[in-house]
């Protein structure tokens, strides 16, 4: 019967890891091999304040949330400039570290031995030094590590979280903070782990290093991936699993010292096995807006506001930009204007400096000379998601969609100004960001209908065909609300037949107002869509027209062509 | 300055492990960009085989080395063909595919400890002469760890550099695409490149199997290293490889000096810190 | 008309779920330096890849002196005399300009064949045989693209296949590489069939024109007509 009970805490511990593990893999796509060592930050933690300070329950438990909190919020920042491959050997070698300074330190840690008499958990007069005893605690704790993680990861910043996973630079595009994210998962992540720490040290009454090896991250890992990454029942499920499973070898009745490593190779079997055959864990991932119907039931809100039509006024001045890299001039002395309610293509030969003009009035790169105006403000300069917040999109040549979110999912990441994008307001306001997904669900259902794909918006963005990818792409442009949108080859890739039929969406744009500039090699794209072109070649505009007087010039096309 | 000289000593032979080490794992890595983590286990199983040969079969030390070598270039490739290039073949990602090497390295981790017990195995009765260089002192197990990286990464460059496989091997590391467009046969060259990375591993494992004994995490700390010195060398250089290798020896030994022998790791760890915050691609790498 | 030596019917491939190539029909005769144009993302490149055997066509057929060798590896193409020179880093820039060639003729066994054929690109490519130990890597873009088509003529092709070989070249580096071009052409009797973006330039040199527009073909004939620049507009 302790026995059962042993593997029911066990469980609560694992389910604690693979959650948060799971925040940190599956949702933020930060793959971290440090896990162990932040689960040893709160064993040790509630080990030597209790052992050596004395601290009664529960302060040794919240200073090594604090702390494991701080390191993980350290070990983001070299996660904001590396990631892949890098990360996980500076992430790996935190883990090795930290084992390596859990088996020197001294009378701090006790060395290899470890610390032995740490105090049963006790609360008040209560004293859970009984496994009988400590199981409602350490489940107790499992559920609200789960529903802290699980606030977080079914929230919109949650959405925004697997948005940068799918995408990083398409994720900043649509406004979201980077680095704020990836300081926010880390940090709740170890701090959660911190707390299955001090449970732990409490149950155990001893930490030791071999605890906390590699051995274990690759253990807690394999949870993560069988029961499914970017499912957090999923990593119960795993948790559940992989603590039976030794239970299960029981049966062979083999000699103990092999049992115990037969267990650990048959659960890299499974990884193994599971990565190849269902990737995706035994649970899949889950949308975060559950199942929405496009009847009439869905309030639909008209996605695209109709912008006054002041006079032709122009909404985006570009002046005197200029641009070289090391020594060769991109774009030299450009001049451009942008109006609303227009259609105003780029055209050029390769090399011209479209794509470069485009960078720069998007902020995604610096214009060595020059400003570039919207509205009368200047934006030079800015970073693209304080581009965004200004009022100026763009789309990606190469779509960038979050592949493994559904069509909603992809539009209302995009939506701007959400508070449930801030931690505090996802566990603190929960009755206002209900009330804002439901509009912004609202908002975003009006955006797919302007488009025509209200009817895929639970489908995943991968399964989509790909004329319905590029239209997902302009809806997730149209929903940042933005004035000026930019898209870069919008239609290419395309048949001829889908192609028409997809011309009008765009004139639809301008003809509500929006300012719309388009990069695009098919030149029938331009003739259908562009009120106004320019014509680039050597860095600056040649030539402002129609399309029809700037196809027929034949200087123009000896340039095209030269 | 005697001890300095010493730990300068000891960490040049240990950096010539290294680099042997990370030439291994890197020509791997290099050729079909798999972090191939139960390169480490390999490694380790090549010792135990090693000593399993040398002490319960009686074989000479030289077939054991020989026997733990082909042993290790069956079992690379079968690593490959068994579990990574189906993942290969499906286009999984780079992450997916280290994934499934971290279980592969729990495996053949578990499969030693089955096999060989949990503890450690030493050679008994192998005696080596003791070299006395003014006030640094080193064994015949030293002299035969660097003269491993100079024979057998001297004869892996040549065998790269002059041979037409060698040289389809570095065609691949060098632009795999145009590999393909001539006509190279990218699935051998990538059998033969577990191979022959794994085998390289025999001669460390076994020279630390001789000079301390073979310990079940031997495997992870040896891949660990390993990797550091690819990522400091640079991803996709052989010479980096050794020169990251020499450059994480001689920093430890340095180290020492100055840090107490258990921050050993940490070492480690800021070199590599270093180079990828002034240089990621490395001290010699070329890739973007 | 001379038979045709390489062609494709109802040609179409892609990238997962994109068709960037429609139902081609093309056909290279014997000798005929057929150039490719249309603007970026007609699907041009996906169609030398596919006829090369780089990606497997969705439908259609390659045919190759007759003989059906749709979807078949690069290995096998360039046994049968099909080089291909991809676009822009088609060398194996850490080994020498000498090991990038002997890599060229990796299918090749016979060492004299390929030190005979190793003579033809010196002699075609001066520069080559100057800096043959120099590493691939530092060449000047010029003489990279030269050392590209050098490494593909190295098992004497005779279909020889470019990718925009004038891609980041300087006009007068162009004029040279399309001067090569029409030198192996009549020189070794090659079979070209080269897609380009520098229409100028790449125009003179063809006996044909095939247009590209949204991975279908708008145009197949003459270059002169193409002359005329704005006409030359409406197909892009």
């Amino acid at each position: 019967m302790d026995y059962i009970l042993y593997i029911l805490i066990m469980m609560s511990l694992y389910a604690i890891l693979a959650t948060s593990f799971n925040l940190l893999i599956g949702y933020g796509g930060l793959f971290a091999l440090s896990h162990a060592a932040f689960y040893a930050f709160g064993a040790y933690a509630t080990a030597i304040l209790t052992t050596q300070l004395g601290w009664p329950f529960p302060l040794p438990m919240i200073a090594g949330i604090a702390f494991s909190a701080g390191v993980g919020a350290l070990v983001a920042l070299p996660a904001l400039r590396v990631s892949g491959v890098y990360l996980v050997i500076v992430t790996l070698a935190l883990q090795i570290i930290v084992v390596q300074v859990l088996n020197n330190g001294g009378t701090l840690t006790g060395g290899t031995d470890g610390i032995t008499g740490v105090p049963a958990l006790g609360i008040g007069s209560l004293v859970l030094d009984s496994p009988g005893a400590f199981l409602p605690v350490a489940a107790a704790f499992a559920a609200v590590c789960f529903w802290v993680a699980y606030r977080l990861a079914h929230s919109p910043f949650g959405r925004s979280l697997r948005a940068m996973r799918e995408n990083e630079s398409a994720a900043q595009a649509a406004g979201k903070n980077l680095v704020y994210m990836k300081l926010v998962v880390f940090a709740f992540a170890a701090g959660l782990a911190a707390v299955a720490g001090s449970l732990f040290a409490h149950y155990f009454q001893y930490v030791g290093p071999q605890s906390f090896t590699i051995e274990e991250t690759i253990y807690i890992l394999a949870m993560v991936i069988i029961g499914g990454t970017g499912n957090l029942w999923g990593s119960v499920a795993g948790a559940f699993l992989l603590v039976i499973l030794p239970e299960l070898l029981n049966f062979l009745a083999l000699p103990s010292e092999v049992a115990d490593k037969a267990r650990l190779l048959i659960y890299g079997l499974l990884l193994i096995v599971i990565l190849r055959f269902r990737p995706q864990g035994l649970f899949g991932e889950k949308a975060s807006t559950g199942h929405v119907l496009a009847g009439e039931d869905q309030a639909v809100e008209p996605g695209v506001t109709l912008a006054t039509l002041q006079d032709d006024a122009a909404t985006v001045v570009g002046r005197a930009l200029h641009k070289s890299f090391g020594g060769v001039v991109a774009v030299a002395d450009f001049d451009i204007e942008l109006h609303s309610g227009r259609v105003t293509g780029l055209i050029g030969p390769n090399g011209a400096g479209k794509t470069t003009a485009f960078n720069m009035l998007t902020g995604f790169l610096k214009p060595d000379r020059g400003t570039i105006e919207f509205n009368g403000r200047d934006v030079t300069g800015l970073k693209p998601h304080r581009i965004v917040h200004e009022g100026m999109a763009r789309s990606f040549q190469d779509l960038r969609l979050f592949r493994r979110m559904t069509v909603l999912e992809n539009v209302l990441v995009s939506l701007p100004r959400q508070s449930g994008d801030r931690v505090w307001a996802v566990y603190l306001r929960p009755g206002l960001i209900r009330r804002e997904e439901r509009d912004n669900i609202a908002r975003a259902m009006g955006v797919l209908q302007f488009v025509g794909l209200a009817d895929k918006a639970n489908e995943l963005a991968e399964d989509l065909s790909y004329a319905e990818e590029k239209l997902l792409v302009i809806a997730r442009l149209l929903a940042t609300g933005a004035e000026v949108l930019l898209f870069d080859e919008p239609l290419s890739g395309l048949d001829p037949n889908t192609l028409q039929a997809l011309l009008p969406t765009i004139r639809k744009l301008a003809e509500h107002g929006k300012t719309v500039c388009i990069i695009e090699h098919n030149l029938d794209v331009i003739k259908g869509v562009c009120d106004v072109v320019f014509f680039l070649d050597e860095g600056h505009a040649m030539a402002v027209g129609t399309p029809e007087e700037l196809m027929s010039d034949p200087e123009l096309a000896a340039r095209y062509f030269k | 300055m005697d001890l300095l000289l010493q730990l300068l000593v000891n960490g040049f032979i240990n950096g010539c492990h290294y680099a042997l080490l990370g030439v291994g794992f890197g020509l791997i890595f290099a050729t079909t960009q798999v972090v191939h983590f139960a390169y480490g286990p390999i490694y380790a199983l090549t010792a135990y085989i090693a000593w399993y040969t040398a002490t319960a079969l009686g074989a000479p030390l030289w077939l054991a080395v020989l026997i733990a070598a082909a042993a290790a270039a069956v079992i690379g490739p079968v690593t490959y063909l068994g579990v990574y290039r189906p993942f290969q073949r499906r286009q999984s990602s780079d992450l997916v595919i280290l994934i499934a090497s971290l279980g592969l390295l729990i495996v053949i981790e578990n499969l030693i400890g089955i096999l060989f017990g949990a503890g450690s195995r030493v050679i008994e009765g192998v005696n080596f002469s003791v070299f006395l260089w003014g006030p640094v002192v080193f064994t015949g197990v030293h002299v035969w760890q660097v003269a491993s990286l100079a024979v057998i990464g001297g004869a892996l460059f040549l065998f790269l550099r002059y041979t037409r496989f060698g040289k389809a091997i570095l065609a691949m590391t060098d632009n795999p695409e145009m590999a393909r467009i001539v006509g190279i046969d990218t699935r051998r060259v990538s059998i033969a490149v577990f191979a022959i990375g794994s085998a390289v591993a025999a001669a460390p494992a076994v020279l630390v199997l001789l000079k301390d004994s073979a310990t079940p995490h031997m495997g992870f700390h040896a891949v660990f290293m390993a990797f550091v010195a690819v990522v400091i060398g640079g991803i996709g250089s052989l010479r980096g490889a050794v020169l990251g290798g020499m450059l994480l020896g001689l920093a430890e030994g340095v180290g020492l000096w100055g840090i107490p022998t258990e921050w050993q790791s940490s070492i480690a760890f800021i070199v590599l810190f270093v180079v990828i915050l002034l240089r990621p691609q490395g001290l010699l790498g070329q890739r973007t | 008309m001379s038979a045709a030596v390489l062609e494709t019917a109802g040609l179409s491939a892609g990238y997962g779920k994109k068709t960037a190539v429609a139902d081609v029909d093309l056909s290279l005769a014997e000798r005929e330096v057929l150039v490719v144009l249309g603007h970026n993302g007609a699907g041009k490149t996906t169609l030398l890849r596919a006829i090369f055997g780089l990606i497997v066509p969705s439908a259609g057929r390659v045919l190759y002196r007759g003989r059906v060798i749709t979807g078949r590896g690069p290995a096998a193409n360039v046994a049968d005399g099909i080089a291909f020179v991809p676009q822009g880093h088609g060398l194996f820039p850490t080994l020498s300009i000498r090991d990038n060639l002997g890599l060229g003729a990796y299918v090749i066994d016979d060492r004299e064949r390929i030190e005979r054929q190793l003579e033809v690109v010196y002699r075609l490519f001066p520069v080559l045989r100057e800096r043959t130990s120099q590493r691939a890597g530092t060449l000047s873009g010029g003489q990279q693209q030269m050392l590209a088509i050098g490494m593909a003529l190295m098992h004497a092709p005779q279909v020889l296949i470019l990718d925009e070989p004038s891609i980041g070249l300087a006009p007068t580096l162009v004029e040279t590489v399309m001067h090569s071009i029409r030198e192996i052409n009549h020189q070794f009797g090659t079979a070209i069939l080269m897609v380009e973006q520098n229409v100028k330039l790449s125009l003179p040199v063809a006996d044909r024109c095939l247009i590209m527009k949204t991975g279908g073909t708008v145009y197949d004939g003459e270059p002169g007509p193409l002359e005329d620049h704005v006409e030359l507009m409406k197909y892009f």
